[in-house]
């Protein structure tokens, strides 16, 4: 496939998505390439369904998530695939990793995570601006390893809650 | 869906015929075969009417007994039959508690072999017999030959066990239309039965597995959102929580092995006992131990067994979480497997996610006729659309320095999923490298499982660093990996040699398979080569028929190709030569591969513009 991930789906190039359609499109490719409907064919359209439906999982998984739609728009677009993080971001980060090191119980790790919840939606709505309206691959870069940062933290927060669970 | 009319090339370009297609559930402690008969799926019974075979095998010198003959030679001779080998299945000795096995069990190079009056068994082997026996009773039962089956599998099952299991079923003689998880399986016996929609949590606690799946049902699609569970946990662990309770004002070691095996079968009567009465008292003596006079009441087996009931609930938990949904977006809950029976069970799984719980489906065949109604979609033998996509239940990663585990397909990505990595040499001249793959969610290689080691060979030889191989692991619908590998800067295909950390080698199992039948040679190859022209005759009318419905998808050159190799198969059919018609349909399929991409393009655009594209005829 020629097609980039976006075209695949018959979507336009940008990182505001049409979560409905992506959903909707996603479904009714799936049923036309899965191998489950080739059983009863030969190898050869086996083989392509295979590559097609692996392909088709790999473009939705990556438009679906905001962190990996950000980075796979900058790649379409821009050679660079880091960009460093401005120190007082740098100093948060260690302020949130200390947080979570003293949250040992359920509430003090929800308010935590509402706060990096919060904080990543404010990311998200800069990485619309900066990416769909400026254009700015550069800045993005940037709040996109800010974004990467936070999801991170998020599944650690996450994780941490569900070993309480089970001690 | 008339929109989608040419979007199924293999299953519209043959004329309509029914194929026997069969669902089966091969489990821990039963196995069940099902059937969609005149539209609805049935399980098949035995010559008895009985509709559950225990999956149990018993040895003699001479002979095999299969089902309910080896359950009656189970107490007389525990030493030499063989239950819950589902438990044994892709696993080392190391995986396993070998004293909860009445036959013995040793090492035979990383796999576990049984020893028995005939020899050595692998558990592979023991599975096959059960399958064997229920692809007879399947063929009896509908009349003829099958022509293939939807296995079940714990959807926590890793590579390794799906793998035995896709073998076991490669012995019996039976084609695997596909491996499916057995709450997946469950959800689809629910979906096509009610016609709902929504989000459902499969609860499947069967006799040596646990599993947690979240589904979404929408238009005809099943998806499955995640899926979570502990392959060692299971009904099996509540009878053995009785048996210690029962023991445990003795300081003696079990006596025999007789009695170990009374004192098991008591336990599971005790704790399947506890599902309508509030108590059972036991007072019976045991040779070799004593007597036992005690009373459990449901109260003290649900104290007994708050742990276990815990870590269930924990892992619905997870599966929730990573399908992002809480228990107020939940539209149903399906109840899978006989140990969901348990009373104590149903308060904590009803208690958390606060609805009455789907149980009107029996727990013990729900699973095998959600494989049966899948097998008839597979086989093409309904116009039903369902599809089902599911997901890889454990990551897979590969070994980097310092025993640290580098995850390269994480857990719940759907399925067909790929990854591509990058490799280079660090010495100059290197011609291989090792990949060691593991499955599992821990950082250290040491605590995941190991799959195997992939050596690359053949990467030509140039300065340390300089070589760029690019591998690629792709796991399959049945959730099985395989690996390839190319050598980026010349383009040349590095070989792979696969070495498993379990499991059976090919010559293994081809061994196996010879010695299951015992037909002559003369016999076996004539019946390959009837099975292989069948598949060429078809494959050319499969070709044919989508010639006729999509030639101008290609140029005359690429038709004129494909009729070049129509041509040279259809001569090589009419010859008894094996190798030639297996190179000649080889190259027919190699032919027609943009074709068949083509067609698919061609299929997605008219499913997304939703109207027919019209095209130029040539």
């Amino acid at each position: 496939m020629t097609q980039n991930y976006f075209e695949i789906f018959s979507l336009p190039v940008a990182y505001t998505i049409d979560m409905n359609s992506l959903n909707q499109h996603y479904r009714l490719i799936q049923k036309s390439v899965h191998p489950d409907r080739f059983i009863t064919g030969t190898d050869a359209e086996k083989q392509q369904s295979l590559i097609k439906s692996t392909q088709v999982n790999d473009a939705y998984q990556t438009l679906k998530d905001p962190v990996k739609r950000a980075s796979y728009l900058i790649r379409l677009h821009y050679d660079k695939e880091e960009s460093g993080l401005p120190p007082e971001f740098l100093m948060q980060q260690m302020e949130w990793e200390e947080e979570l090191e003293d949250a040992n119980e359920e509430q003090s790790l929800q308010l935590l995570s509402d706060k990096i919840e919060a904080d990543k939606k404010i990311i998200e709505n800069v990485l619309v601006v900066t990416l769909d309206e400026k254009k700015d691959w550069e800045s993005a870069l940037s709040h996109l390893s800010k974004l990467k940062f936070l999801t991170k933290l998020a599944g650690k927060i996450q994780q941490k809650t569900f070993a309480l669970d089970v001690s | 869906m008339a929109l989608l009319q040419i979007s199924e090339p293999g299953k519209s370009t043959l004329p309509h015929e029914h194929r026997l297609a069969v669902g089966i559930d091969l489990g821990t402690t039963n196995s069940l075969i099902a059937s969609v008969i005149s539209g609805k799926a049935t399980i098949l019974e035995d010559e008895e009417g009985s509709r559950m075979m225990p999956s149990i095998v018993h040895y003699d010198e001479k002979q095999i007994f299969v089902g309910v003959e080896a359950e009656k030679r189970q107490v007389q001779g525990p030493e030499d039959t063989i239950a819950s080998a589902k438990r044994l299945m892709g696993k080392g000795l190391m995986d396993i508690r070998p004293e909860d096995f009445t036959v013995s069990l040793e090492d035979s190079a990383g796999n576990i072999a049984i020893h028995t009056k005939q020899g050595l068994k692998s558990p592979v082997e023991v599975s096959a017999a059960l399958l064997k026996r229920l692809k007879e009773l399947g063929e009896k039962r509908l009349g003829g030959e099958i022509m293939g089956a939807v296995i079940t599998v714990p959807a926590y099952f890793d590579d390794a066990q799906r793998q035995a299991t896709k073998d076991a079923a490669k012995i019996a003689g039976i084609n695997v239309l596909r491996l499916i998880n057995e709450p997946t399986a469950a959800a689809v016996a629910y979906g096509l039965d009610k016609k709902v929609e929504g989000n459902f949590v499969i609860y499947d606690l069967g006799g040596g597995t646990f599993d947690i799946s979240i589904l979404r049902l929408e238009n005809g699609l099943f998806e499955v959102m995640a899926t979570h569970g502990d392959s060692a946990l299971g009904g099996d662990d509540f009878d053995h929580l009785i048996e210690q309770w029962m023991i445990s004002d003795f300081d003696t070691p079990m006596p025999n092995i007789k009695t170990k095996q009374l004192i098991k079968n008591l336990s599971r009567k005790i704790k399947e006992g506890l599902t309508e009465k509030s108590e059972i008292a036991v007072n019976q003596s045991f040779d070799g131990l004593g007597t036992i006079k005690k009373t459990l009441t449901r109260e003290k087996f649900a104290s007994l067994s708050a742990d276990l009931t815990n870590k269930t609930i924990t892992c619905i938990k997870q599966a929730l979480h990573d399908a992002d949904l809480t228990p107020k977006d939940i539209t149903g809950v399906v109840m899978v497997g006989g140990s969901t029976r348990m009373p104590i069970i149903q308060v904590a799984v009803e208690q958390f996610i606060g609805m009455p719980l789907l149980n009107n489906i029996d727990p013990d065949e729900v699973v095998a006729l959600g494989a049966a109604e899948q097998a008839n979609i597979l086989a093409g033998n309904t116009n039903n659309e369902l599809l089902l996509l599911d997901v890889i239940p454990l990551s897979l990663g590969i070994e980097t320095m310092g025993d640290i585990v580098e995850r390269i397909i994480p857990r719940n990505s759907t399925l067909p999923v790929a990854m591509g990595q990058e490799f280079t040499t660090y010495q100059d001249g290197q011609t291989g490298i090792v990949i060691h793959v593991v499955q599992g969610e821990r950082d250290l290689v040491k605590d995941c499982r190991s799959l195997g080691k992939f050596t690359l060979k053949g990467i030509p030889p140039m300065v340390a660093g300089a070589a760029k191989i690019r591998v690629t692991f792709q796991v399959d619908t049945d959730g099985l990996l395989s690996v390839k590998a190319k050598e980026l800067s010349t383009g040349i295909e590095s070989s792979i040699e696969v070495k498993p950390s379990y499991g059976l080698e090919d010559h293994q199992i081809q061994q196996m398979l010879a010695s299951s039948f015992s037909s002559a040679e003369e016999d076996k190859e004539s019946r390959a080569l009837a099975e292989i022209r069948v598949d060429g005759q078809q494959i050319i009318a499969m070709i044919e028929s989508a010639l006729e419905q999509d030639k101008n998808l290609l140029n005359p050159n690429e038709i004129d190709h494909i009729h070049v190799r129509v041509h040279e198969l259809t001569k090589a059919l009419a010859t008894s030569d094996r190798a030639l018609i297996e190179e000649k349909t080889k190259l027919l399929n190699e032919a027609t591969a943009a074709f068949a991409a083509k067609r698919m393009d061609h299929s997605i655009s008219k499913a997304l513009t939703g109207k027919t594209i019209n095209t130029l005829e040539f």
